[in-house]
């Protein structure tokens, strides 16, 4: 594990690194380096040298430079994709969804919050990285990109992509989720094989059916969820599912 | 389905021979509603009664043409020939000129439908229909009751043609005031939502001055308990400044001063409007814009309408949650040149089914309510570079809409 503190005031520096220090030894958590300072080049430099099991605490505003922190991120991002970053400042400038999003930053810590909860912070995010490290394996995601949208979601969590009645808005239909946007259903079953066309207006996730009710012409994904299927596409459906299961299982 | 007009219209004219009329109206009627299941009843059938009268009386005025041309004998002689095709072909014309005259209207009503009183559309209606009536009505007049030539008929179809033409004129005179009056009315609520934005600025603002007039004094204050070198004084004197001084300036209500970044000016009424509203009711707001958002590629009315409805009802839900509060977060992905909004909301415990929010009628709040959604679910339809994400999971209710900009072509 190493440890990365970018802060420019030296007073509130001292202080995290008193407390990280004291978390560290109360865990018996071992860390490889502490990286304290002020200047964001130095931080960099460090960065580059060692990609292992990284924790970053930078302040956003450094040395009058309002939004240096969130540069200095995504220039980390570039070299870590998976080092816990977590952004130490002021009340006002709190923006947890945004940096979430933009730099995949786990946290945010008030400078002028109590100790106690600081401290308390800090510990959640040592361990978050370590138990993270525990179990790597990451979720997969489905991205989708076009000249009109791009979005993301747990691939799990697709069930079905359906045709709306205006020509090329699609609706992706998942577990708890539903996206409305621009394409064809022939761009979508080309995007990955799991992904089969089953009727003119539906291609299905062939992961996540539950049952394909022959007589009725219905997939069914959960109690809640359902789609048509076309006769002729049963038994290609049914073969795919299959083959898909057997290179599940040998993975 | 276009095929079968014409043989159900021939059926129909042999069981209702004058009355055929009839036949294609109610096919429009039957075809609007499986189409157009949207449109209002109203819409469907102006459609119908429209384009059953105007084709029939622009053939038959041109069959009259005919008529006096090569007389009467002749007429009757080519009566069918003349029927199939001079006489639709030039219907057809003319409809397709006059289509293009009240198209614009025709869709500026669609798209607005719940904007217009429908009684004036009611009153074309009924005058079309009554129209029909007299015009297809009159062959069976002529030949049941008066057994000769109706002698107001040649100044009937004249008179027709005239309604016609009047009727595309009032269309577009009523249209175009229509969207006046609706343009007047969003500059109202544009002005009355950055009137209220400004007044929350400006309590700030004096709220910051007072603060900074009582800076003065508690630096002064601050001094004199370190003159003391007492530690304890200075801590003490140190604790109440922060108690009554500190707190002022981490108020929620300096959220409002990140609306800044956002400067497209009707929106960030509308944002601020709905921000104050859920403040009223107690519901804590958080309010991210760290990017600078503008020309969003996106007709403002449409933005506008769709904005005030996510958050209306975003306001609505987390009012009933047991733990309120709503989040709005506006970001652009540059690299993706992509401007998202997400706004989230607590809800109560019902669970939702989010594949039916969107539908006409359906509400969580009772009938009459479900407009919200399925409004925007229209405005999306005329926007390739639209897509919206909606997700709901553990009690929060989530809708991202994500603004692209539009790569040329």
């Amino acid at each position: 594990m190493n440890i990365f503190l970018l802060e420019d005031d030296i007073m509130h520096q001292q202080r995290l690194e008193l407390v990280i220090r004291e978390i560290l030894l109360e865990k018996r958590w071992p860390a490889k380096s502490i990286v304290t300072t002020a200047r964001p080049e130095t931080l960099l430099k460090k960065v580059q040298e060692t990609v292992d099991q990284n924790i970053y605490f930078l302040d956003i505003e450094i040395n009058g430079e309002k939004k240096k922190g969130l540069e200095i991120a995504s220039q980390i991002r570039t070299m870590d994709p998976y080092g816990v970053i977590v952004f130490i400042t002021t009340h006002s400038e709190f923006a947890p969804i945004t940096y979430a999003y933009k730099v995949s930053a786990f946290d945010f810590i008030a400078k002028d919050s109590p100790i106690d909860t600081i401290k308390q912070h800090l510990v959640d995010c040592f361990e978050n990285l370590l138990n993270n490290r525990a179990s790597e394996k990451k979720e997969e995601t489905f991205f989708f990109s076009n000249q009109h949208s791009n979005f993301q979601v747990p691939f799990s969590d697709i069930l079905y992509f359906e045709t709306t009645e205006i020509s090329h808005k699609l609706r992706l239909i998942c577990k708890s989720r539903l996206v409305n946007f621009y394409a064809t259903l022939g761009e979508i079953e080309s995007l990955d094989e799991r992904f089969f066309k089953v009727h003119r207006s539906f291609v299905v996730n062939l992961e996540n059916i539950a049952q394909i009710d022959r007589s009725e012409g219905v997939v069914y994904f959960d109690q809640n969820h359902s789609c048509l299927i076309s006769r002729r596409k049963i038994r290609p459906a049914l073969e795919k599912m299959n083959a898909i299961n057997q290179i599940f299982q040998k993975k | 389905m276009a095929i079968s007009l014409p043989l159900i219209s021939f059926i129909g004219y042999l069981l209702l021979n004058y009355w055929v009329f009839v036949v294609p109206i109610s096919y429009f009627l039957i075809i609007g509603k499986i189409i157009k299941r949207d449109s209002s009843n109203n819409m469907i059938w102006f459609y119908s009664i429209y384009s059953t009268f105007s084709y029939a009386v622009f053939a038959y005025s041109m069959n009259a043409t005919i008529l006096f041309f090569i007389g009467e004998d002749t007429f009757t002689q080519y009566m069918y020939l003349i029927n199939m095709t001079i006489s639709p072909i030039f219907s057809m014309i003319c409809n397709l000129i006059l289509l293009r005259l009240i198209r614009p209207s025709v869709y500026f009503l669609e798209k607005y439908k719940e904007n217009w009183n429908q009684f004036f559309l009611l009153f074309i209606n009924i005058l079309l229909t009554l129209c029909c009536i007299i015009q297809f009505g009159n062959y069976w007049i002529e030949r049941y009751l008066i057994k000769d030539e109706n002698p107001i008929r040649k100044y009937l179809i004249a008179i027709f043609i005239l309604v016609i033409v009047l009727l595309v004129i009032y269309l577009n005179i009523k249209t175009r005031q229509l969207d006046k009056q609706r343009i007047q009315q969003l500059k109202d609520n544009q002005l009355a939502d950055l009137t209220s934005y400004v007044q929350q600025i400006e309590a700030m603002y004096s709220e910051l001055r007072s603060f900074r007039h009582d800076y003065h004094n508690v630096m002064i204050s601050l001094n004199q308990s370190i003159k003391t070198k007492d530690l304890s004084v200075i801590e003490d004197t140190y604790a109440r400044i922060l108690e009554t001084e500190g707190i002022v300036l981490e108020d929620d209500h300096y959220a409002l001063g990140k609306l800044n970044n956002l400067k497209t000016l009707p929106i960030k009424g509308i944002f601020s409007t709905h921000i104050i509203q859920a403040w009223q009711k107690n519901i804590p707001v958080h309010l991210e814009i760290e990017d600078i958002i503008q020309d969003e590629p996106i007709e403002v009315l449409d933005y506008v309408r769709i904005t005030s409805i996510l958050l209306d009802n975003a306001i609505e839900a987390a009012e009933d949650a047991e733990n309120p509060f709503v989040t709005i977060v506006f970001l652009k992905n540059k690299k993706e040149k992509e401007i998202q909004l997400t706004i989230e909301n607590s809800c109560s415990d019902e669970p939702i089914d989010i594949v039916r929010i969107f539908d006409k009628d359906f509400s969580t709040k009772g009938k009459n309510r479900g407009l919200g959604l399925a409004t925007i679910q229209t405005i999306l339809q005329n926007y390739t570079n639209l897509s919206l994400q909606t997700e709901y999971q553990d009690g929060v209710f989530r809708q991202i809409l994500m603004i692209k900009e539009e790569i040329p072509r």
